[in-house]
Formats: C-alpha cells, sequence, structure tokens
C-alpha cells in the first residue's frame, strides 16, 4: 500500500513530538498551551511562509476565534464542537473581510493595513463590552465535554484528557495543510510568493488565491482561539491585542516560516522558554528581542532551518539549499522583490 | 472586422499626463505570423506593449483579439482567451525548479482546476504532461530540477519563452526575447522563435535587427508613437523614412 507523502516526514515528527510532550515537560498545561500555539503559528505560516504574506493580523483571528467559542458555550448552551466550528466560520469570514480588503495594496502597505485591522478589532472588542466583557474579558468560559452524535467521549475535565482533544486537532490540521500545501492550489501559493506579476501573467487571478489562503489561516487561527478560552476558562482582551498577533508571528519566524513542523517547534520554544525565564527574569522579553534580531541575521531559516542543515551536514551532503521555498526566509523574498522593481 | 486578423488594435492612444506615447496606432496582426515590432529606443514599442497585454490601460481606441474587445481585460484573464506574453527582464519563479516552473505556467489556464487545495499536484496531469515536453522542447531537460534562479542567462531566457508557451496559446507576445543574450545564445532563441512561428501567431518586439530581418514575415516600425512603415523585412530595410528614423537617433 502506498502510503500519501503527507502522512510521511514531518507528519511522523509531529505525532512522536505530540506523544512525549506531555512527559517532557513540566506540566501538561503548559504542554496544551504550546499546541495550541502550535495550531496559531502554522495558521500564519500559511501566510508568511507560503504565501509571502507578513499578517499582523493573526491575532484579530485568534480573538475572534476565541469570543466566538466562548459566547457561544456562554450564550448559546452549545456544545463543545458547535462551538469550534462556529469560532472556525467566524474566523474564516473575518479573515476573507481583513484579508480582502489588505491585499488591495501590496508590500509595507500591506502590512500596515493589517496593523490597522488588528487596532481596529482591538479597539471594537474594547468597546463592545457588553459582549466582549471589555477590559474584563470573559469570565468562565466553560469547557463541556466532548459529545459527538450524542455519545459522551470524554469530559476533557483533567489536563490530559484535554491535552489529547488538542493533540488530535493539532495532528488533524498539521496534515490537513501538508495536503493544502502540496496541492494545485499550494503550489500556486507559492508560484504567488515568488513573483506575483509572473503569476498574474500566467492566468492566476491571484486575489482569489491571497484570500482563500487568509480564509484558511483564519479558521484555522480562530480554532486556536477557541481552544485557548476553553483552556483558560476565560477569553481575556489580551486574545484579540497586537500583541498576540505578534507573538504569533514571532513563533512563525522563531521555527522557519515555510516548514510547517518548525512552527511547532517555534510555538514550543517561545512558550517553554517564556515559561523558564520568566520564572528566573521578570523582563525576560527583552532576551527575546534579541533572539528575534539574532535569528533575523543569522538563522534565516529559523529553527527548523538550523535542524534541516544540520542534518545535511550528519548526512554529508551539501544539499542544505535542496529546498528553497522551505527555508528561505520571507523577509529575503520581501527584499528581493523590491530589487527586481527598482531594476525596473 | 476581418477573418484573418488575430489581433487589431485601432485608434490606440496612450498618454502619460501631457506625454502622448501612443498617437492612434492602428497594428493589425495575421493570424499565422511573426510580425515583429521595431523601433528606436523611445518609439513607444514597450508601452504599445503594455497596452496588449492589459498591463496598462489604453487612453483612447481600443484592442480587438480575434473580433472580442479585450481593451479592459485584465491580464490574468488573457490567458483564457488564448494570449500569452514574455517579459523584457526575465520574470521566473527564481525559487522554484525549471520543472515546476513550467507546470505552474501549465496550470494557469485552468483557474477552477488550480484553486483545488485538496488533490494532489499529481492529480492533475496535464500541466505535468506539459512540463515535461516543454522541457524537451526547450532542450532544459536535464536542467529540470534545476532551481530557475540558478539556470545560465541564456537558459533563462529560453525558459522565460517557454513559460509564455506553457498555456498553449493562439498568440504569443514576446517582449524582447533576446535581450542581454550572448552571442553564442541568440540562435537558439531565433530557431524557438521560428518553430513556434509554425503553430502559432507571434508578436515580438526586438531590437536585434539579424533575427527580425531573418524570421519575421511583417514588420511594423514604430517611431515617436505611431507606426511610420510596415511591411516585409525587404521593404522595410530598404524604405528611406526607416533610415532616417534610426539615424536620427545616433545623432
Amino acid at each position: 500500500m502506498k502510503i500519501p507523502r503527507f502522512l510521511k516526514g514531518t507528519t511522523i515528527a509531529s505525532l512522536v513530538a505530540v506523544l512525549i510532550l506531555p512527559f517532557v515537560l513540566p506540566s501538561t498545561s503548559l504542554a496544551i498551551e504550546v499546541l495550541i500555539f502550535s495550531i496559531a503559528a502554522l495558521g500564519c505560516n500559511l501566510l508568511l511562509g507560503y504565501t509571502g504574506l507578513l499578517s499582523f493580523g493573526q491575532g484579530i483571528f485568534f480573538g475572534m476565534g476565541s469570543y466566538a467559542t466562548s459566547l457561544c458555550l456562554q450564550r448559546l448552551d452549545a456544545g463543545l464542537v458547535t462551538s469550534l466550528l462556529l469560532a472556525f466560520v467566524v474566523g474564516g469570514l473575518v479573515a476573507a473581510v481583513v484579508g480582502g480588503l489588505s491585499i488591495r495594496r501590496r508590500g509595507i502597505y500591506f502590512v500596515m493595513l493589517t496593523l490597522a485591522f488588528a487596532q481596529m478589532f482591538y479597539f471594537m472588542a474594547y468597546t463592545a463590552s457588553g459582549l466582549t466583557g471589555g477590559d474584563n474579558g470573559l469570565l468562565d468560559v466553560p469547557r463541556p465535554p466532548l459529545r459527538v452524535f450524542g455519545f459522551e467521549i470524554s469530559t476533557l475535565g483533567a489536563s490530559l484528557s484535554y491535552y489529547v482533544f488538542v493533540a488530535v486537532l493539532f495532528l488533524a490540521i498539521f496534515v490537513a495543510l501538508r495536503r493544502i500545501i502540496h496541492s494545485p492550489f499550494g503550489s500556486t501559493l507559492l508560484a504567488i510568493r515568488d513573483n506575483e506579476e509572473r503569476a498574474t501573467a500566467i492566468g492566476y487571478n491571484t486575489r482569489y488565491f491571497k484570500i482563500v489562503a487568509f480564509m484558511i489561516s483564519g479558521s484555522i487561527t480562530a480554532v486556536a482561539g477557541g481552544l485557548y478560552a476553553m483552556f483558560l476558562n476565560f477569553a481575556p482582551l489580551s486574545n484579540i491585542e497586537h500583541l498576540m498577533g505578534e507573538q504569533i508571528l514571532f513563533m512563525t519566524i522563531i521555527g522557519g516560516t515555510g516548514s510547517l513542523f518548525g512552527s511547532f517547534l517555534g510555538a514550543g520554544f517561545l512558550i517553554v522558554v517564556g515559561d523558564v525565564l520568566s520564572a528566573i527574569w521578570p523582563r525576560w522579553l527583552m532576551l527575546l528581542g534579541f533572539l528575534l534580531i539574532a535569528i533575523v541575521l543569522f538563522m534565516r531559516g529559523g529553527l527548523w532551518g538550523c535542524i534541516e542543515s544540520l542534518m545535511g551536514r550528519f548526512r554529508g551532503h551539501q544539499n542544505t539549499k535542496k529546498d528553497p521555498p522551505l527555508s528561505e526566509s520571507p523577509t529575503g523574498s520581501l527584499s528581493t522583490k523590491e530589487e527586481a522593481k527598482n531594476e525596473r | 472586422m476581418s477573418d484573418n486578423f488575430i489581433l487589431e488594435t485601432s485608434d490606440l492612444g496612450m498618454a502619460y499626463g501631457r506625454f502622448v506615447a501612443l498617437f492612434g496606432v492602428d497594428l493589425k496582426v495575421q493570424e499565422g505570423t511573426i510580425h515583429a515590432v521595431i523601433g528606436p529606443n523611445g518609439a513607444g514599442k514597450t508601452t504599445l506593449f503594455h497596452c496588449l497585454t492589459g498591463n496598462r490601460l489604453p487612453t483612447s481606441g481600443r484592442v480587438m483579439f480575434r473580433d472580442a474587445d479585450i481593451t479592459r481585460m485584465p491580464s490574468h484573464r488573457r490567458i483564457g482567451i488564448g494570449m500569452s506574453r514574455s517579459f523584457q527582464i526575465t520574470s521566473l519563479f527564481q525559487n522554484l525548479s525549471v520543472r515546476e516552473n513550467l507546470r505552474l505556467a501549465a496550470q494557469g489556464r485552468h483557474m477552477v482546476k488550480a484553486m483545488n487545495f485538496w488533490g494532489s499536484v499529481e492529480g492533475y496531469p496535464e500541466p505535468l504532461e506539459i512540463s515535461e515536453e516543454l522541457l524537451d522542447r526547450l532542450g532544459l531537460m536535464d536542467r529540470a530540477d534545476v532551481i530557475a534562479g540558478e539556470l545560465s542567462h541564456g537558459q533563462q531566457r529560453i525558459l522565460e519563452v517557454g513559460m509564455a508557451m506553457a498555456a498553449k496559446p493562439k498568440m504569443l507576445l514576446l517582449d524582447e526575447p533576446t535581450s542581454g543574450m550572448g552571442i553564442d545564445d541568440i540562435p537558439a532563441m531565433t530557431r524557438l522563435i521560428k518553430e513556434l512561428g509554425h503553430d502559432h501567431t507571434v508578436l515580438l518586439i526586438e531590437h536585434n535587427m539579424d533575427i527580425v530581418m531573418s524570421i519575421s514575415s511583417i514588420i511594423s516600425v514604430m517611431h515617436q508613437g505611431r507606426i511610420l512603415v510596415e511591411g516585409a523585412p525587404e521593404m522595410v530595410q530598404k524604405d528611406e523614412r526607416v533610415r532616417t528614423a534610426y539615424l536620427g537617433e545616433a545623432i
């Protein structure tokens, strides 16, 4: 039997990682947090790594997802699956609007538009306190049991059972994204990332592709937001702050853009290191700044790029440059595009 | 409209503010020919090209392709009606393999199939077949898995034209295909364009006189935003006005 490509390689690596994570980390909650943010980083990676879109709007989708799930649970008394599905749909729709308007501009103007949207949604959430709880956030978000067709599978009360639930979702999203990336659609995203002018000239309406990429990214990020609200039993305003979007971006870049497993590495690294450092030194975020500078300057492929080149050296191959779409940083591709424009 | 003109412009004008780049150009390209547009620098060739590919909206006049008005059609939709282009400044997917470049170019013809995000690339064989066929035709088979950015300049120019061929167009618009090519690579390009002329209509903007004179069936000479002379290569070569236009530039 032939095993499809999306079930090999990094999918197996993720499966192994998910299995050992709760045992190597000091607490299960930390493991849950790692996976939730891995999902968010995966969503971000589709835009940043595969489409070349640097979006500061990821916090919007995360926050909207956490509000949608929480409100659905609290006000509509809906079940777990329904609430997460609602987050998925809301995330996709919000992303269609934010993305659809932002991609009308390119390069730095696009980035500025996503930032503006991030601020706008933050203040909307802040103002609409009747719905979102404003500054206080939504308190007492329940974590209902997991029921499928009326059968209760788990109460999800214990940390470990919630971890298993999140892990299954993480793996499902990971595999789905791998499929998407190797589909005709995904290959076209890479083409748009590389050279949008050419992609248009060979017949692609690049706007459709970017909007769909945004919608997939928004849906996935919103699910992460919903999971986070149920994990905290609380949907704080900070979920929709632009800092949230930045954090997701950091994770994606540290892990390595254009590599799905990198997103897991980035999220894991940032959360675990943050957990350790914050216990030692309250100003740990400053160290993070240095780290990010170091990665952008010396390790453009992020953690995954590092592992890849180490593996390459280990095997004695010089194929570190084998997969440029998977190891090249988007900042690089942005700058080459600028250069190409300047030539003209 | 006559049937054997595949592309026609009528009274095509383009002004950038007060600067007029094109004055009422009436260009008629006959189906199945290699039609070259030449002219000294600043004659309006590139502007004309932009108007034909949909990159610029002309300020007056219209462009007809196979009897349909395409003046305002966005560039990405022109692939679907059988019109494709190459770029003067090489524009490839520099980080993707040569094979993938061609496959993507072939896939672009069917937007709906390209939007499929659940199937695999292998599940849509037509673009794969076209890319193999083109690799062979372009003589790039042994470079198929190389990243396009690592090809030699000459090979990149060949691939540039190949990308335009992948959409299986009726008409190819080539913007200075030999631009920046070394003398050694030019014969290969000339041969390729000549072959293209057998089953496509080719509109060529070119600086290299040898190529233009040897392969085109009709030449339009542009000068100061107008078509100055149009005719067979021998006739254009002898025309006094053409000489003056080019000499005028030299002085």
